[in-house]
């Protein structure tokens, strides 16, 4: 990049951490508007037969994934690619176990309480979008995970993990409130 | 004066392939203004198959049923495939050019956001082939919307507008980015055009307002094909979630829709007053009022619904109040002229003409905040004429004011003046002809969305004077597309800055070079380049200053003198991936189109993922900017 | 035939102020422009004219409607004056200030005006403040639940006609006065209409009576009218306002409000039982009626041996007084014998409807279908039903 450009041209970090926070604030209406929809509809009623214990196993995992997403961004800014590799790698088997986790859920929660009920409807509406969410962020923890082995990850990139890690920790925290609304309230 | 008509200086700028791959934030603003133009006339054919159906009582040129696709395209297509890419087209070009920049924030995401808006709006068409187009109107009222499973219409509605909607949510993300980053040194918040600044507010109304209804057309989407239950009344859904959560996205989209128009007209009246904009911060600011309050006046749409008075009372208030910020902007725009020296090219002819129809539609605007009147209004021709006083009469001729002031910056050509005049003329008798009659109309009582009406009910007359005027715009339109081929091909060259400009568009050459700028330009006021030519005498009155010397940008910029700097400058490549990408989005739609037939249906989304997971991952692996060639 | 969809006003309004004729075609294409403003100005004179526009909101002809009418006249009084003013300032400012050959001087540049600005901001806040007020005050009446001597009609919206039901009408036999797309109401009194719709959104709206109001499935909304004791006789159209699919133009409905007495009699009557006929046409007519239209349809008739009972299925309108009804097919047609020989001929051949997409079980009804009688047996129907007064 020539002078003329540096000087306008802001560095792409900056850019694309702005540009996550938009997609990101976009994306918490999205949620928003899920919550105030179950609200709206069955006010606090809530299936009996939804799993509580299996909803803290969950949490626990996505707080543990969020951890050692914070870990990898931290070895990524620190420089230190081996580190930061094998916390992607925990907080991608994390998440991994965390859907299939929810698979368990749904084929149980199908007979109790199937998607033609008014809580059903919301329940697999919420946590489907959710771990669509997570899936995607999968997908961006995996490509970054594939970059950096192959060392296409350089000292410029950071902003490329801080970002994946900024997304991946905004789909956790989505994941609290859907644990508060669908299995606490 | 040098015309620059030359093209960029790098290799592959022409060709088929050279458009699929580009980044170049005008050439996706010209593809955005090519398609959107042909669905304008797409979506006006429908319309003019409306009037004529309704030209005489128990009209029997459509059937029920093709008219009711019809009049549902016709409101699909004009929101989404005319009017929100029209805008994009203007906003894609012309935004980094007013802020001093080279570039958009995201140029592959912008490319994207183009190819997967396209694609969309031609899956939408599609289902005119496969079992009908979307038949519930435009605004999909649940539990109409999910009624018949068996029809995969409001199938294609529902997939279709997501994907519309996330296309818009990528645009909108660019464009803050842009405008937030990448503005030319000096040019602070309140130093933007006013242009730019409706970009920012209709923006900020997308990213927030595009989840909403990203949620009710997923239950639209769920209650149709897998059995969920939110709309449907007999199982604890409920009808009206769905119109709080259509509006709550459609009220800020009707602002979408106008607030660039409104941007536009604030650009052209002081170039054609040869004055500044009267109050610029005044209109600055009524533009954020009215973006703010856009987003509570929602269920002012809802006054018939049964929400309870007090709810009625609240959203009634609220809507008289956005009749102050728009009524300060007016007020602006009469000052603007007030004491200038008007140049009535079309240009400014349009952009009076859009203040005109803008008040009728603004004050039958605050007829429906008169909640008891509104019970008379609602869902009657009264409606249909008031929202086309804004969106065409205000909207559309701001879009048209727009073609003839920017044309000479797209192709270093004029339109032709005087069969733009025409055009106006003849526009605005044929529109006030149409739309006019339908005022009165729904006062008389027809409902809107029928597609006959019976002898005697006092109808017939102002139908078929509807009826005529619609075909007299058709004409102008005709005119308009005439003078775009005919002005493309051999229109009279038109230098840099043809209208005397005041923003940083007019410094660059027409066309202007890829990279937008040699220079980029210091700022130091709100129009910059009106003071780099400029000063003011004693009694306040505009002198030309003697020789264009201050600042940094020469005002002409010879096509061939870009040359050296253009090298220096690195502008991001072309890259394919983001057609594959919006292809791969669009796939999976389709996919979950044809939910009901699971063969079809996983086929599609299976490739569709695949489709997009190789876009994305290219994407992802390539470099911004690859090495020089 | 004509089957041609027609509004007839069912009553003819004597001495009525509205005696515009319309100009005469005349074949001088040149004196077409002069023709088209006499229409114009013919058409604006006949807006008040409730004859010529029967469905007009501008004609109120309730107490309620009077309310909003007097409050939209405020409204419009003020948008006109809005409207010209700002037109006059504008066309003002381009002849004032058009740019003209030879004159070479720029303008003034004139940035803004704050103490302008406060006041056009102030203007229509001041306003909208006065209009504000009575708009609240007519809300609320409107919206107030009815009180005192009221008339309670249940309406229940159905693809695509209005089913009208009077719970404090009832009969010896504890059967409420049901009926359909012809709506009776006393004149001077206060009718609240309770509705609901079975199926999808639609909207209830006769124009001159009441602003409308949505029947949405799962909700109760209510409406209020107050007809003039002055609109006594009259027949008044309306229809329905929310678009709900193929026949949406086509639910239409008739209000007729009448004298109390003749609404009392009329009551009376309609809660008497059809009589099932001994002989002629009318009789076979009955066997094909129990065979066939019972399957939707429902009535309540008096057996040749005097009981009284209820037979067929309430998915269609009720048919025990169809031959009393000035229209149908929702009140597109009038009731004459022709036309009901078509109807049953052929519903959809009449309106836009999608019968084939019925499905009882699941409480879908999209119309009427075509059941493929014969000519006779659909002759003998006609003269069942048109006996049944």
């Amino acid at each position: 990049m020539t002078v003329h450009g540096a000087a306008h041209h802001p560095p792409y970090a900056e850019l694309h951490r702005f540009g996550l926070r938009l997609f990101i604030a976009s994306e918490a209406f999205l949620f928003g508007v899920l919550f105030a929809a179950r609200f709206y509809l069955l006010g606090f009623e809530r299936a009996e037969a939804v799993n509580v214990t299996l909803g803290v196993v969950l949490t626990i995992i996505l707080l543990t994934a969020t951890w050692s997403s914070h870990r990898a961004a931290a070895a990524a800014r620190a420089g230190d690619r081996g580190a930061m590799q094998g916390q992607l790698l925990l907080t991608m088997a994390l998440g991994v176990l965390f859907l299939a986790l929810v698979v368990v859920e749904w084929s149980a929660g199908f007979r109790e309480f199937p998607i033609s009920t008014p809580y059903g409807s919301i329940f697999y509406l919420i946590t489907g979008t959710h771990s669509l969410h997570l899936l995607i962020g999968l997908f961006v923890l995996a490509s970054l995970f594939l970059q950096a082995r192959r060392g296409r990850l350089g000292e410029g990139d950071v902003w490329k993990v801080e970002g994946g890690v900024a997304y991946w920790q905004f789909v956790d925290v989505v994941w609290l409130f859907v644990f508060t609304i669908l299995y606490v309230l | 004066m040098a015309v620059a008509t030359t093209t960029a200086p790098t290799a592959s700028t022409s060709g088929l392939w050279s458009w699929i791959t580009t980044v170049d934030h005008k050439r996706i603003g010209i593809m955005y203004a090519v398609s959107a133009f042909v669905f304008f006339l797409v979506g006006g054919t429908e319309a003019l198959l409306i009037r004529l159906q309704l030209a005489t009582p128990n009209g029997t040129l459509l059937s029920a049923d093709a008219y009711n696709q019809l009049f549902t395209m016709h409101g699909l297509t004009m929101v989404f495939a005319v009017i929100m890419p029209i805008a994009a087209a203007y906003q894609n070009y012309f935004v980094p050019l007013q802020i001093g920049a080279r570039d958009v924030a995201f140029p592959r995401l912008n490319a994207f956001a183009f190819w997967l808006f396209l694609f969309s709006a031609l899956f939408l068409y599609s289902s005119f082939v496969v079992g009908g187009a979307p038949d519930g109107a435009w605004v999909g009222y649940a539990p109409l919307s999910t009624q018949l499973k068996e029809f995969i219409r409001m199938d294609y509605y529902a997939i279709g507008a997501q994907l519309l909607g996330v296309a818009s949510l990528a645009g909108s993300v660019n464009f803050i980015a842009t405008i937030f980053t990448m503005r030319a040194p000096g040019m602070t918040l309140l130093r933007m055009p006013v242009f730019t600044w409706m970009t920012v507010v209709t923006s900020f109304l997308l990213l927030l307002s595009l989840p909403v209804i990203g949620v009710g057309l997923w239950q639209i989407l769920f209650d149709r094909n897998f059995g969920t239950l939110f709309y449907a009344a007999q199982a604890q859904g409920d009808p009206l979630l769905w119109q709080h959560l259509f509006w709550i996205f459609g009220h800020p989209e009707v602002y979408v829709l106008i607030l660039p128009a409104m941007g536009i007209v604030s650009e052209i009246l002081p170039v054609f007053s040869r004055k500044p904009l009267f109050g610029y911060a005044f209109v600055v600011f009524s533009g954020i009022a009215i973006g703010f309050l856009g987003f509570g006046v929602w269920a002012h749409h809802m006054f018939t619904a049964g929400l309870g008075p007090v709810a009625e009372a609240g959203f009634g208030l609220a809507t008289m109040l956005i009749a102050i910020p728009t009524g300060v902007k007016i007020f602006n725009w009469i000052g603007t002229t007030w004491g200038g020296k008007l140049r009535l090219t079309t240009a400014m002819l349009f952009s009076l003409g859009f203040i005109a129809m803008f008040v009728i539609g603004g004050l039958s605007g605050v007829t429906h905040s008169i909640v008891p009147a509104d019970t008379q209004q609602h869902d009657s021709y009264y409606i249909v004429a008031h929202f086309h006083y804004v969106l065409f009469g205000g909207a559309v001729f701001g879009y048209m004011a727009g073609i003839y002031y920017w044309f000479p910056k797209w192709t270093g050509r004029f339109l032709d003046e005087k069969l733009g005049k025409v055009q106006f003329w003849i526009t605005f008798v044929g529109f006030n002809l149409t739309f006019a009659p339908m005022h009165i109309l729904g006062l008389d009582g027809m409902p809107r969305r029928t597609y006959r009406y019976p002898e005697g009910l006092g109808f017939e007359f102002w139908n078929l004077l509807a009826t005529i005027g619609s075909f007299l715009i058709a004409l102008g339109v005709l005119l308009l597309l005439i003078n775009l081929v005919k002005s493309y091909r051999k229109g009279a060259p038109a230098p840099a800055d043809p209208w005397d400009g005041r923003t940083l568009e007019w410094t660059t050459s027409s066309p202007p070079p890829v990279h937008n700028f040699d220079e980029i330009p210091v700022v130091h006021h709100v129009d910059d380049f009106w003071y780099r030519k400029y000063g003011v005498d004693e009694e306040g009155r505009a002198v030309r200053v003697p020789e264009v010397t201050g600042g940094t940008v020469e005002v002409e910029v010879g096509g061939e003198d870009h040359g050296e700097a253009g090298h220096d400058i690195h502008m991001p490549s072309p890259s394919y991936f983001p057609i594959i990408a919006a292809a791969g989005v669009v796939v999976i739609g389709a996919g979950l189109t044809f939910s009901s037939t699971p063969l079809v249906g996983f086929t599609l989304l299976g490739l569709g993922v695949i489709v997009t997971l190789w876009g994305l991952m290219g994407w992802a692996g390539e470099p911004i900017t690859k090495e020089a060639h | 035939m004509d089957l041609r969809v027609l509004y007839h006003p069912g009553v003819v309004v004597h001495g009525s102020r509205c005696d515009v004729k319309l100009p005469r075609r005349k074949p001088s294409p040149r004196r077409s422009a002069v023709r088209l403003v006499l229409l114009v100005v013919a058409a604006v004179a006949l807006a008040s004219c409730s004859s010529v526009l029967p469905q007009s909101s501008l004609n109120p002809k309730s107490v309620e409607t009077q309310k909003i009418d007097e409050l939209w006249r405020l409204v419009l009084g003020i948008a006109t004056f809005i409207f010209v003013a700002v037109q006059l300032a504008l066309v003002v400012s381009i002849v004032k200030w058009r740019s003209r050959e030879g004159d070479d001087t720029e303008p003034r540049q004139i940035h803004g005006n704050t103490r302008l600005e406060i006041v056009w901001t102030l203007i229509p806040a001041v306003i909208l403040a006065v209009v504000a007020v009575p708009t609240l005050r007519t809300l609320f009446e409107l919206r107030a639940p009815a009180e005192g001597d009221v008339l309670r009609v249940k309406v229940t919206g159905h693809q695509w006609w209005w089913e009208f039901e009077y719970p404090d009408i009832v009969g010896p036999d504890g059967r409420p006065l049901v009926t359909a797309n012809e709506l009776h109401i006393p004149a001077g009194k206060t009718t609240e209409l309770e509705m609901t719709s079975v199926d999808v959104i639609h909207s209830f709206w006769v124009p001159p009576l009441a602003g409308k109001r949505d029947l949405v499935p799962g909700r109760l909304t209510y409406l209020k009218l107050t007809p003039l004791e002055s609109a006594a006789g009259e027949v008044i159209p309306g229809q329905c306002a929310e678009y709900c699919w193929l026949g949406h133009a086509d639910m239409r409905f008739r209000v007729f409000v009448d004298a109390p007495a003749d609404f009392d009699a009329w009551a009376a009557a309609q809660l008497e039982p059809a009589q099932v006929p001994t002989e002629g046409p009318a009789a076979a007519g009955f066997e094909t009626f129990m065979g066939t239209c019972t399957a939707c349809h429902q009535a309540k008739v008096a057996n040749p041996d005097g009981t009284v009972e209820v037979v067929g299925t309430r998915i269609g309108p009720d048919l025990t007084h169809f031959g009393s009804r000035a229209t149908l097919g929702a009140a597109i047609l009038e009731n004459t014998d022709e036309h009901l020989r078509a109807w049953i001929d052929d519903p959809s051949q009449l309106k836009a409807m999608a019968p084939e997409l019925n499905d009882l079980q699941a409480g879908r009804v999209l119309g009427m279908p075509d059941y493929g009688l014969t000519p006779q047996q659909i002759s003998e129907l006609v003269a069942l039903l048109q006996s049944w007064k």
